[in-house]
């Protein structure tokens, strides 16, 4: 098969899975007892000001008749309004998405350096105090929940150090004083394409807290797998070879095992880049950061279900796609997979 | 395993550590726990406020949420509504002198000359004429306020009289905290979608200079106000959204607010105990109330409904709740709020002794029935007390099933099929205008479908009590014997239990020493408003 017949495939699966998505969280919302007709106009409406309401949003309409419509518009690229900010829902998530992003990509990038660093060093070390040690900082990463992780890193970094903001995303002062010009939608990078370098720092000191909060889970993961991958590559015949014949020690390990042992680790961060779109809702709420998480649980907890629907479908096209790069890349570094 | 040479896992441990010092060293020392302004904008100028408060809609006819925070500061109603106290019961706002006609039927209102709004259309009858009338005819959000109301007629370009259909308050309606607002004409060709992108356009002291939703807000001074400036007023005001009270203490604590719009009962103390803070405490019109479905049995015994108002351990409620902000109410209308009964209705106090006999009277000796209550689990109020109830109604044989539901499930549950709603509501409370007329009016009156009477009890008597005593309210002159038919009223509420009325419970806000509230700064008929032209540094 063809790389093109196999991404072809592939996202032909993806629409499948989107569709079965987007069913079931239709039919989710609405078995869940709410009113969006009452979401609608707002706390304190009147009985004929639902009743208006539910027949301006179709929700008068048989549900298979509203599911219809729904899924012809999310075709045409329409995801509906959100019932509480009244925007296109699309709109809402392209504003908040980038925000979140670069939380994510800030915190995998991170937890990918330290894990894949630390995985090849207990690796290496195995049985040492170092791998010991490092891995209780693996298993803390993974079991701690993000919640109290958050808690204790404001206590620490805020309460006790005073080094790092505790939340928000910007310095009101500095923001006022320097306002970023928005090109990507992420702060910290659109105040260093543009050189504002009092927004950098300032957005930058930001992120951290929140950035390792988010960081910590994929970090353990990445780490243990890391370890158990690179521990069977380093049994391989052919660094055994690679050793007898002098390569050094660092090419050994980074370039030749390391390369053999990232195949389950490219798929790890994959899988972790998805959970890391959810695991934002807690970390975005304790730390004040407005982006999709944070728009995510606000329209859960007022049953805004077009937003609701609209995160789920997000979220489950960024899992697919995730997916379907982490195989590509996987065939990419490894030629003996076959694409099929 | 065999040994490898030891030198990649020290390459790795070092590289890690350089690049973690390297990034911190950056970072932190762009701060050093204090914000670097240099070089901003003089701090001074700038009043941060941290908000819960989203915004629904930016439509000032559509508006009735929680972006009252915002509406009331951006526009101006016609009168507004001071605190309880205040030597008279309302202020001149975009209108300086009103008259009500002998019989009620019509209010005439002289307005404010030289005021212009946010765009430049200067404000006059016409502009009151249209406000008006576009708000009933979209009849959303608190349009109905308006039902009575059947003319606005332009007198003079500074006049304007309103012809009512039956005789009510309207100074009351004309100084609500939604559906008030006066806009301009020039809107009358804009969309819902332009509002609801970020627009407003009024006559207030403040405008909007930018919006992101969820987020952020700012606002500015609006230059062309009729009120006067001071120097110690803010220029710009930064509302940052926090949705979660311990962040907003957090950041207060740090400096990086300077005040907390929410503040958890239970942290009042330790704020307190901070040097740099202030703990804002004062009356507001939300009251707790706990419905009984008397559509079910045993509810629909008005002995079984006394017996349980009279095992609600209502100072309990407000300790452990409240953390003692609070205080029993005394019927559906908080203290101070008019028609309150002022004392004269007497109110159920924690007696077991009491609730056993009723419910012996009413055939249950021993309780031996369970009730489901629901509240919302967004209230961490609610969250607290509801197993202080459920525990109290053990003590006399009544088992509680608590259910925790989001405000909107809670809400379609009670609006379902008659078997599937709860037999307990807890709702929390506020009026939409300075009248406890709308607590009675939409929690005990009939409703073709449920909305707000959430005890389903409908009294044919009540109703002609709170007709009469609404219409009497109308001019000063009825307002006594309006007074009485409105504390018959109660009593007859009190006495028939559709509800427990649990407290009455007291604003708390948090803010920095560094900026003083004035005495209107907060105003509890206008819920949850901090008037950002009353704070100074």
């Amino acid at each position: 098969m063809t790389i093109w017949a196999y991404v072809v495939r592939r996202i032909a699966l993806a629409v499948l899975v989107l569709f079965g998505v987007a069913t079931i969280t239709f039919l989710m919302v609405r078995i869940v007892p709410s009113d969006p007709a009452a979401v609608y106009v707002g706390s304190n409406a009147r009985p004929e000001q639902i009743a208006q309401a539910r027949r301006d949003l179709g929700l008068d309409k048989p549900l298979y008749v509203q599911y219809g419509i729904y899924m012809k518009n999310l075709v045409k690229g329409d995801w509906g309004d959100s019932l509480r900010t009244k925007r296109p829902v699309l709109n809402d998530i392209m504003h908040f998405l980038p925000t979140s992003l670069e939380l994510i990509i800030t915190a995998l990038v991170v937890a990918t350096i330290v894990g894949v660093i630390f995985g090849v060093t207990t690796a290496h070390r195995k049985g040492t105090w170092i791998d010991l040690v490092m891995r209780v900082f693996s298993t803390g990463g993974v079991s701690i929940p993000a919640f109290w992780l958050a808690l204790m890193l404001q206590i620490a970094f805020f309460r006790v150090l005073h080094l790092l903001p505790v939340a928000g995303q910007s310095d009101i002062f500095v923001a006022q004083a320097h306002p970023i010009t928005a090109i990507t939608g992420m702060p910290v990078v659109d105040a260093l394409i543009t050189g504002n370098w009092p927004a950098f720092t300032d957005s930058a000191r930001h992120l951290v807290l929140p950035m390792l909060c988010l960081a910590a889970y994929p970090m353990g993961v990445i780490m243990r797998m890391t370890r158990s991958s690179m521990l069977e590559a380093m049994g391989n015949d052919y660094i055994r070879m690679a050793r007898a014949l002098g390569v050094p020690p660092r090419t050994l390990l980074y370039k030749d095992a390391l390369k053999n042992a990232f195949g389950p680790v490219l798929t790890v961060i994959g899988l972790t880049f998805a959970y890391s779109l959810t695991g934002t809702f807690f970390v975005e709420l304790i730390f004040a950061w407005p982006g999709l998480g944070y728009y995510a649980t606000t329209s859960i907890l007022s049953m805004d279900y077009p937003a609701i629907m609209g995160v789920t479908i997000m979220v489950a096209a960024a899992y697919v796609l995730v997916n379907l790069a982490v195989d590509l890349a996987q065939a990419f570094l490894d030629p003996r997979i076959a694409l099929s | 395993m065999e040994r490898w040479s030891s030198r990649p896992g020290r390459v790795a441990i070092t590289a890690v550590l350089v690049v973690t010092v390297a990034l911190l060293a950056v970072v932190l020392t762009a701060g050093c726990g204090s914000s670097n302004t240099s070089g901003t904008a003089p701090k001074a100028d700038i009043l941060r406020l941290a908000y819960t408060s989203t915004v629904t809609t930016w439509d000032p006819s559509a508006s009735y949420s929680t972006e009252v925070v915002y509406m009331a500061n951006l526009y101006e109603p016609l009168l507004y509504a001071n605190p309880p106290g205040s030597t008279e019961p309302f202020s001149p706002a975009l209108a300086t002198s009103w008259e009500v006609a002998k019989d009620g039927l019509s209010w005439t209102f002289h307005l404010r000359q030289g005021v212009t709004f946010h765009d430049g259309t200067p404000f006059n009858a016409d502009a009151v004429k249209y406000s008006i009338d576009r708000t009933k005819k979209l009849n959303l959000g608190a349009a109905y306020l308006w039902a009575p109301v059947k003319e606005v007629q332009v007198v003079d370009p500074y006049t304007v009289k309103m012809l009512l259909t039956y005789p009510v308050a309207l100074d009351r309606i004309a100084a609500a905290s939604s559906g008030s607002w006066m806009f301009s004409p020039a809107t009358a060709v804009k969309s819902s979608k332009w509002w609801d992108a970020g627009h407003e356009d009024g006559t207030g002291p403040w405008t909007l200079q930018s919006y992101k939703p969820n987020q952020e807000l700012v606002f500015v001074r609006n230059p062309k106000w009729w009120g006067t400036w001071s120097d110690n007023q803010y220029q710009k005001i930064v509302v940052e959204i926090v949705a979660e009270a311990g962040t907003q203490q957090q950041e207060l604590e740090a400096s990086q607010i300077d005040y907390a719009g929410l503040v958890a009962r239970d942290q009042v103390d330790a704020l307190a105990a901070n040097p740099n803070i202030d703990v804002v405490k004062g009356q507001s019109w939300n009251s707790y109330l706990m419905f009984f479905n008397t559509q079910h049995k045993p509810l629909d015994n008005v002995k079984v409904r006394q017996a349980l108002s009279y095992a609600v351990p209502y100072q309990d409620i407000i300790t452990v709740a409240a953390n003692g902000l609070g205080t029993q109410s005394k019927g559906p209308v908080p203290v101070g709020l008019w028609p309150n009964t002022q004392g004269t209705v007497t109110q159920y106090t924690t007696d077991l002794t009491k609730a056993k006999q009723l419910l012996s009277d009413a055939g249950y000796p021993n309780g031996g029935f369970t009730l489901n209550l629901t509240y919302a689990a967004e209230n961490t109020l609610e969250n607290s007390f509801a197993p202080v109830i459920k525990e109290s109604f053990a003590k006399i044989g009544v088992k509680v099933n608590i259910q925790k539901l989001l405000w909107n499930q809670q809400w379609a549950k009670a609006k379902g099929p008659i078997a599937q709603r709860q037999d307990l509501f807890v709702l929390l409370w506020w009026p939409s205008l300075p009248d406890g007329y709308d607590n009675l009016n939409s929690m005990f009156r009939p409703e073709t479908s449920p909305a707000w009477n959430l005890a389903y009890w409908y009294n044919t008597d009540f109703d002609k009590l709170l007709t009469e005593a609404y219409g009497l309210s109308a001019v000063p002159s009825g307002l006594e014997q309006s007074q009485q038919k409105y504390n018959e009223a109660q009593a007859m509420l009190v006495d028939q239990a559709p509800a427990a009325y649990l407290f009455d419970a007291q604003f708390v806000v948090a803010k920095l020493k560094t900026i003083a509230l004035g005495t209107e700064a907060i105003n509890p008929n206008y819920p949850q408003v901090l008037f950002w032209t009353k704070v100074t540094r």
